[in-house]
């Protein structure tokens, strides 16, 4: 008996579980769905807080443009961490991987979903060639865009002779979180930079609708930021021209409406050539909160540079802090650390210097300045190129202050005795120093990191 | 408290408005009649000949009454002489029965007709054959009190009697029969007959509860109701009657205390009805038999890792919470695979099977009423012993001075200059310094002021402003009755509470009305309507005012003045930045100050949902062992939320200002904000299912079950906000309203800086929809009421495992074996009558909603500010790549043993159990190289065990005085036996994070920093770093000793034991004597560690910080100050700027570990019941209950409750009344 009703049981099983599935395969949020279409794509791909917000201001932290008051320092709200890393104490380690760490590789995590989908659209013909090629060639911008960001913290500088033993990055090249990356060499870290960009050159339009999504500018512009960060002058030269071909405007600051409290750029301005903000929640980078300049630099503005008033300003206290934020006017630490045109004329001056074309130098120079002081402005001469490189490499500093990029120039013109510089801080009567190419120009990698990842940490 | 009394009386009344209300509806529905009883009903027949049964029909249609008779025992179609057409029922019966050996008797709207006690005559003209004699026997309860009317019955025969008035009998049976006594709510008795003597009255005691209708002994799984013998499975069954311990209500709550295996809460943060931050439905916070999850949090919408609550056969069809508990017939808690895995793949945590009251046919018309009012004592914010105010006063000098250095008298803060760039306030005591640096305040006055601030409390002016008692009204009437084929009940509840602090409060309509029709022979259909209305008014959400300590205000503000007019305080915005933009801009902005008394009544928060749940069903018997049912289940839930912040609130002036031009353009008009939220929720079920039941040759019996259940999800919410809003036009502004462009703040937020943005929007709209279908069946077999075996499988389907993947996967089975050993012949044990062994291994499941092995796309509704495309972003919780994931299964053995001697005298269970989890899935840390630190993914194998322990006696038993001792323990233990994302793990981790696991250890446990005194030259506390005691000062090297500390490896922290009770349970003991009762449960709690609540610990960073502002605990006075002092103390010197490594470190040192046991006197319960009947009142019985009494014995010295965080919840008083019409 009790075996018949089985047989009608198994039978009934059998039966009914195929209708069953049909049933319950529906959607079941009207704001959720599966990544599928190129249109899911390119919606991923504009979710600006992912793309183009979070990346790291550790590199501005350790960097010698800003400047902590004693009482900014003892500043409840600063973490430990970020007391530590400012005197860039041998053990300054970041206990959690959010924000530095997590939000570039988030930027990763996205780019590998468009990737692949679009590897997988392709093989099935679903959408035209040119959308995905853009969708392609953004997807890999984004995550070159984010690895260098990455290495700039947390690998050594490129050097020629050590790089492929030098500890880089994960580089995670998937978006299965089941697969942990591990350590390639920095030589595979910037070749796999390299090879994205280039890549996203040959697929991404000439222009694109709003600088939030990259473009061919954009890829180039980035190219020459890498080639510069690895020392390669040469490189360097050829991508920031073929940029600087498609995107040469500069801002007059003469005409900017002023108002003495507010920030005065607005986000998207002229110069921009793809727009990246560092993470918002960090008190010692935001000027308004304790994040000052350091007084020393705040000095080296003229007094007919416009950028004395447009991009430092006076706190009442008598120190400076940054308002010249190409991110438009928030007064958080959202720092610009995007492209912008302003940046490429002081790189393909820096690479004329180098390659000893000193009136092609100092004319990139001159036609920036020019949109930088008042009227009426004197072309600055050089007499040599070491001359012209040092008016370059100051020019550079002022000009791009906290743009996330100092960090990086300190890192690269520390192996030029010419330019090294050992950094010295003074927090409540101790002074601190940094010499020229100290293992602590790697930061440590955030701990929790270490501990759910399978990486090794940087060496102390 | 004589106010509650009072009020309590005047709503006592409305009761009877609400019966007048109910006759109505009855009325409507017309099947049943109610009517005034009295014995001398009149009758009107057609004529004065009529058949028995048609009088009999007459009285039931005219007067409600039922007749009840032994089947046989009289002519239903004989044809009687009625005195008169006109008569009194009583008369008419008279004339029935007139020439029948019965005669009658009334109780509860039945009519009974009993046999007359038969004569016999000595010369024996009865006795008919030679073998049969007459037997005499007295029946008695388990009280000794006789028992008329009980059925005394020849077994095999139709031949039967009643007891009469005395519980006496008389039957004529054969030397060789057995007799076979029955009562309703009794267990049967068998008497053989061979050996006793005829005419020697046998004395009979019948033992009650063991056979019967929904009680005890009757499981439900939400499928199909067993009789407990033929289950195997781990059942818990709480009766109705159980639930009357508590007048909470709350049905989850009153199970707290009755249940064992079920732990409450581990850390228990008392309720303040102002603070919603810890107001967690209680079943969040349940586990049954220990954690099976390691999640941290719980969302309503992701119910992974809590116990699966099925009402009336329909899982989660709406919240536990709306059910009445005077509504509920039983509760039967489902705990192993046999008994669970009947639930398939939400079964892992635990089942509640919840059956709500139905009447049944044949059944009198029976009223009942209860009311209770629960009183609770305000919030003690005294409870905890802290720092005088006068020392917080002193601290913030200190602060003062340490920012701007007394040395140099020209260090103070200047007076706001920027109108756009705000200064955010100095505390009171640091503003007053700094203005008599600045020569504002003399010397002297100065002194003055601060003196008053020492003297001031917030506490008291919480206590008189702020909170109050809470109490709770609760009334509700229950109407049933059945005839032969027509069942129905109807009830009303409705509960009302003043929440413990003011402008809080929620009240509960429950309705339902059920009925069942036998509409032909073998179709039964059911019906049950019901109808829910719950109402919450609140604060509003925007400065909240909390009635805790340590939530910003600054411990000396005074709130009101003497006179108790409301004050405003510094907030937000230092007074000299105020005064500048007042004077700058005038009438163009809104007036800035703020006073936290009157802001709570410039908003509300007021929420209503309603419910409608509609199930119908149809039973039908296709052979007496066959039957299917159809089911249909509708519910339909409507939630409609409010927040009103009115222009006069500080939220609304602020933002109005914020988005002011600096020529006083408003760009958020004047007015209020208002935000309606509403959220509509439907589920639908439809279940077929096929029942066998056999018996056959008394020997075999099966009992099976199978069917298909389709059930469907579907809500809609939505949000919309109003600016502008006038609450008595119901105008609003939304036309004008520039939402889309980044304005200029008029001044930038105080805090972060922030100086423009767009205006604050809320419009959402989502919709969810959800389908489940599954395949079940089960069967047990029982031979010779001896041995049983049980087996189950059941298969899921769900739609919320994504699209495509719900092909595959094994269906969850269970099998299961009983051994009936007191039914066996060679049994002899007449002490112990019930003993029986039982067993079973299966596998549950555990849906979690936010698995999927694929991303999941959430497209945004509202497109980017920054950009203004359209985006979409992949939710982190919801569907992640990942190419491993793989379904959680939970397999569990459980083996049990039941007992009870005779006479109940002594009774219980023991279970034992084993369950591995495998393949858990959980919100876990993931390598963050993968962009993601947190996913849902299979995290771990779970390893738990204990047992649970259920004895009950009756201790004394005279016929007054009664008292029953209930012993309640459970212990278990969970292991985490792997890890799939096992990584190095440093001592901080698993001291100070949650979710942090180690295989092969205890899921909780707790850890602690060695610790080493504190420093006798600094007095900064001292840990342990490779064998050296290390200082951890303030600064730079104090912090690296601690973070060298931290990221030891983990076997220099110090292991305690488990942060969770490992052995909890309860101990009842009810007293008797006569109608009155007395009741007192103790809970207790063994095996555990805690450590001290950070609100008793001194952590400075949290004195000096203006967000917080928090008192210290009272050990604040015994902190180090000199050298000498650490010899006295543990307690680190005071420190500024105070060094938050240093105030963790002391926090989680080993000293600030103790030990949890505790036992805790839960609740003291008095009732009396009246036996005496008045004119219209039956069973009245009033009672009275004390909960909350607070901890009788406990481990640690320091006097702490280790359940309780800030304060103890109150103590409540319950008083009620419950009776039958």
């Amino acid at each position: 008996m009790s075996m018949k009703i089985y047989y009608i049981i198994i039978a009934m099983i059998v039966l009914l579980t195929p209708s069953c599935q049909k049933y319950v395969d529906i959607p079941t949020n009207s704001t959720t769905g599966r990544l599928e279409t190129a249109k899911d794509c390119q919606l991923l791909l504009d979710n600006d807080a992912v793309m183009n917000e979070g990346y790291p201001n550790d590199g501005e932290l350790s960097a010698d443009d800003l400047y902590l008051k004693d009482e900014g320092f003892q500043a409840s709200t600063l973490d430990q961490s970020d007391r530590d890393l400012y005197v860039w104490s041998k053990n300054a380690i970041r206990a959690s991987s959010d924000p530095q760490w997590l939000k570039p590789y988030y930027t990763v995590y996205y780019a590998n979903l468009v990737l692949e989908q679009v590897d997988k659209l392709e093989s099935k013909g679903g959408a035209d060639q040119i959308t995905l090629n853009t969708l392609r060639g953004s997807a890999l911008f984004f995550r070159a865009f984010a690895f260098w960001q990455l290495a700039q913290i947390y690998a050594p500088p490129y050097s020629t002779t050590s790089s492929n033993q030098d500890l880089g990055l994960p580089l995670k090249l998937n978006s299965d979180i089941s697969q942990k990356p591990t350590r390639s060499s920095v030589s595979d870290t910037y070749l796999q930079i390299l090879k994205d960009l280039n890549e996203s050159s040959n697929l991404l339009p000439e222009t694109s609708l709003v600088p939030t999504r990259p473009n061919k500018a954009a890829a180039y512009a980035m190219l020459a930021r890498v080639y510069l960060s690895k020392e390669d002058y040469s490189e360097a030269f050829i991508f920031s021209n073929l940029s600087l071909k498609l995107n040469n405007k500069l801002l007059s600051y003469s005409s900017l409406q002023m108002n003495d409290e507010s920030a005065f750029f607005n986000a998207f301005n002229n110069e921009v050539i793809f727009h990246a903000v560092t993470n918002g929640n960090s008190v010692a980078i935001n000027p308004f909160d304790i994040g000052r300049i350091d007084p020393e630099l705040c000095n080296l503005y003229q007094d007919n540079d416009l950028r004395k008033t447009v991009i430092i300003a006076p706190v009442g206290d008598g120190s400076f802090r940054f308002i010249g934020n190409y991110a438009g006017g928030t007064a958080s630490s959202k720092l610009f650390v995007g492209l912008a045109t302003d940046e490429l004329y002081l790189i393909r001056a820096e690479c004329n210097a180098r390659a000893n074309r000193v009136v092609e130098a100092m004319e990139d120079l001159n036609i920036l300045l020019k949109n930088r002081f008042t009227e009426p402005y004197t072309d600055l001469t050089a007499a040599d190129s070491d001359k012209a490189l040092t008016y370059i490499l100051m020019e550079r500093r002022k000009e791009l202050l906290m743009r996330g990029l100092r960090w990086t120039d300190l890192r690269r013109l520390n192996r030029d005795t010419h330019y090294a510089k050992t950094l010295k801080r003074i927090v409540m009567g101790d002074s601190y120093i940094l010499p020229p190419n100290d293992i602590r120009y790697t930061l440590l990698i955030p701990n929790e990191v270490i501990v759910n990842g399978i990486i090794p940490q940087n060496v102390r | 408290m004589n106010l509650y009394f009072k009020s309590w009386l005047i709503v006592l009344l409305q009761p009877f408005k609400i019966l007048l209300r109910v006759t109505f509806i009855i009325a409507f529905c017309g099947l049943l009649k109610v009517n005034a009883v009295s014995y001398g009903q009149r009758l009107i027949m057609e004529n004065n000949t009529s058949r028995i049964r048609d009088v009999f029909k007459a009285i039931k249609l005219q007067t409600g009454y039922d007749v009840l008779w032994q089947e046989n025992t009289i002519e239903l179609d004989k044809v009687i002489h009625l005195s008169s057409k006109i008569t009194s029922m009583e008369a008419a019966l008279k004339d029935c029965l007139a020439n029948e050996d019965l005669h009658f008797k009334i109780e509860d709207n039945t009519i009974i007709l009993i046999r007359k006690p038969v004569i016999i005559s000595h010369n024996g003209n009865i006795v008919k054959s030679q073998d049969s004699l007459v037997y005499k026997g007295n029946v008695r309860d388990e009280k000794g009190i006789a028992m008329p009317g009980a059925t005394v019955r020849i077994k095999g025969t139709k031949k039967s009697t009643k007891t009469g008035d005395r519980g006496d009998f008389e039957i004529v049976a054969s030397t060789k029969s057995i007799l076979v006594i029955t009562f309703l709510g009794y267990v049967d008795r068998e008497i053989t007959l061979s050996g006793r003597t005829s005419g020697v009255p046998m004395e009979i005691n019948m033992s009650p509860g063991q056979n019967l209708l929904g009680e005890v002994n009757i499981v439900g799984t939400g499928f199909q109701e067993l009789p407990k013998e033929r289950a195997t499975g781990s059942f818990e069954v709480i009766t109705k009657e159980q639930l009357q311990h508590s007048s909470d209500p709350n049905l989850i709550k009153r199970l707290e205390g009755i249940t064992t295996s079920m732990n409450f809460n581990n850390q228990l943060v008392s309720t303040n009805s102002a603070d919603k931050r810890f107001a967690v439905p209680p079943l969040y916070n349940l586990t049954i038999r220990g954690k099976n999850t390691i999640n941290v949090t719980n969302f309503e919408d992701n119910l992974s890792g809590v116990p699966l609550v099925v009402i009336d056969g329909i899982p989660n069809p709406y919240p536990i919470d709306q059910v009445n508990p005077n509504d509920v017939e039983s509760i039967t808690i489902l705990k192993d695979a046999a008994s669970a895995s009947i639930w398939g793949s939400r079964a892992a945590n635990g089942v509640i099977v919840i059956k709500t009251k139905r009447s049944s046919y044949n059944k009198p018309i029976s009223i009942s009423f209860n009311s209770n009012l629960n009183i609770s004592e305000k919030f003690d914010l005294f409870y905890k012993k802290y720092m005088s105010t006068s020392d917080f006063v002193d601290a913030l000098s200190y602060q003062y001075n340490r920012q701007y250095d007394p040395a140099n008298p020209s260090a103070y803060l200047e007076d706001a200059t920027s109108l756009f760039t705000p200064q955010i306030p100095l505390s009171p005591v640091g503003e007053l310094i700094n203005q008599q640096k600045m020569g504002k305040i003399t010397a002297e006055q100065l002194k003055t002021r601060l003196d008053e601030l020492r003297s001031n409390d917030i506490r008291h002016d919480f206590d008189k402003y702020l909170l109050r008692g809470q109490s709770t009204q609760g009334y509700s009437l229950s109407i049933d009755g059945g005839s032969k084929r027509v069942s129905q009940r109807f009830s009303i509840g409705y509960d009302k509470t003043l929440n413990n602090t003011v402008n809080s409060d929620n009240s509960r309509i429950a309705t339902q009305y059920s009925t069942s029709f036998n509409l032909i022979k073998n179709l039964d259909l059911t019906g049950n309507l019901s109808y829910n209305l719950a109402k919450t008014n609140d604060q509003a959400t925007q400065n909240v005012l909390r009635a805790t300590t340590g939530n910003g205000f600054y411990p000396f503000t005074k709130l009101a003045d003497n006179d108790g007019n409301y004050l405003s305080i510094p907030y937000k915005y230092r007074e000299s930045f105020l005064s500048l933009i007042k004077s700058n801009y005038g009438n163009k902005i809104l007036d800035m100050t703020y006073a936290p008394l009157e802001d709570i009544n410039q908003g509300y928060t007021k929420s209503s949902t309603q419910n409608i749940n509609l199930n119908l069903g149809a039973n039908y018997r296709l052979w007496d062992f066959l039957s299917t049912n159809v089911s249909y289940n509708f519910n339909y839930g409507y939630s409609d939320n409010t927040v009103l912040e009115r222009q006069d609130s500080f939220y609304m002036r602020e933002l109005i200002n914020t988005y002011t031009s600096v020529a006083g353009d408003r760009n958020i008009p004047l007015g209020g904000q208002y935000s309606p939220t509403i959220t509509k929720r439907r589920t639908q079920n439809v279940r077929g299912q096929l029942n066998f039941d056999k018996s056959w040759n008394g020997k075999h019996q099966l009992n099976a079950i199978a069917g298909v259940d389709l059930s469907e999800f579907y809500r809609l919410y939505r949000s919309d906000q109003y600016y502008g809003y006038d609450e008595r036009s119901l105008l609003f502004n939304a036309y004008r309203i520039n939402y889309t462009a980044n304005l200029p703040f008029l001044w930038s937020d105080p805090f972060v800086g922030i100086s423009n943005g767009r205006i604050p929007y809320n419009y959402i709209l989502n919709e969810i929809r959800n389908r489940t279908a599954s395949l079940f069946s089960n069967a047990a077999y029982t031979y010779k009421n001896r041995y049983t075996i049980s087996a189950s499988v059941r298969k899921d389907m769900d739609s919320q495992f994504g699209i495509g993947t719900n092909k595959g996967g094994t269906p969850f089975y269970s099998i299961g074996g009983k051994w009936n050993t007191a039914n066996e012949i060679f049994y002899r044990l007449d002490w112990l009558p019930i003993l029986q062994v039982r067993a079973t291994y299966g596998y549950n499941g555990n849906t979690n909603p936010l698995i999927s092995g694929l991303p999941v796309l959430a497209y945004s509704s509202t497109p980017s500010s920054l950009t203004g495309l359209f985006l979409a972003g992949t939710s982190d919780s919801q569907g992640i790549s990942n190419s491993e994931l793989r379904p959680e299964k939970t397999g569990v053995a459980n083996i049990g043993l039941d007992f009870g001697t005779r006479n109940n005298r002594f009774g219980g269970s023991i279970e034992y159990y084993d369950k591995r989890t495998k393949d858990l899935l959980s919100e876990a840390i993931i390598d963050p190289s993968t962009g993601l630190r947190r996913a849902v993914i299979n995290t771990a194998n779970l390893h738990g065990r204990g047992f649970d322990i259920n004895l009950n006696s009756l201790n004394i038993h005279t016929d007054m005085f009664r008292w029953n001792t209930s012993f309640l323990m459970s212990y278990n233990k969970v292991i985490v036996t792997k890890l799939f994302n096992n990584n190095a793990v440093v001592a901080g981790d698993i001291i100070a994070s949650t979710g942090v696991f180690e295989q092969g250890k205890s899921i909780n446990r707790i850890y602690a920093y060695k610790w080493a005194g504190l420093n006798p030259t600094t007095g900064d506390p001292r840990g342990v770093y490779n064998g050296q005691s290390v200082s951890i000062a303030t600064g730079g090297a104090g912090n690296n000793a601690f973070n060298n500390i931290y990221n030891a490896p983990t076997n220099t922290a110090i292991y305690f034991g488990s942060s969770v009770p490992v052995y909890f349970g309860s101990l009842r003991n009810s007293f008797s004597y006569g109608n009155f009762s007395i009741g007192f449960n103790l809970l207790y709690k063994f095996d555990y560690y805690f450590r001290r609540p950070p609100s008793d610990v001194v952590r400075y960073s949290q004195l000096f910080s203006s967000s917080s502002n928090t008192l210290l605990g009272i050990e604040y006075n015994s902190r180090w100050t000199k050298p000498g002092d650490e010899l006295l103390t543990n307690v680190p010197s005071l420190n500024y700027p105070a060094s938050p490594s240093r105030d963790n470190f002391y926090y989680y040192s080993a000293i600030n570990v103790l030990k949890a046991d505790h036992v805790r006197l839960q609740e003291v319960n008095l009732s009396y019941i009246f036996t005496k009947k008045s004119w219209f009142l039956k069973n009245v019985r009033v009672y009275a209950n004390v909960s909350n009494l607070g901890v009788v014995w406990r481990a640690n010295k320091l006097g702490l409750d280790p359940d309780i965080n800030d304060y103890p919840n109150p103590r409540t008083y319950a008083f009620g009344i419950s009776t039958n019409f």
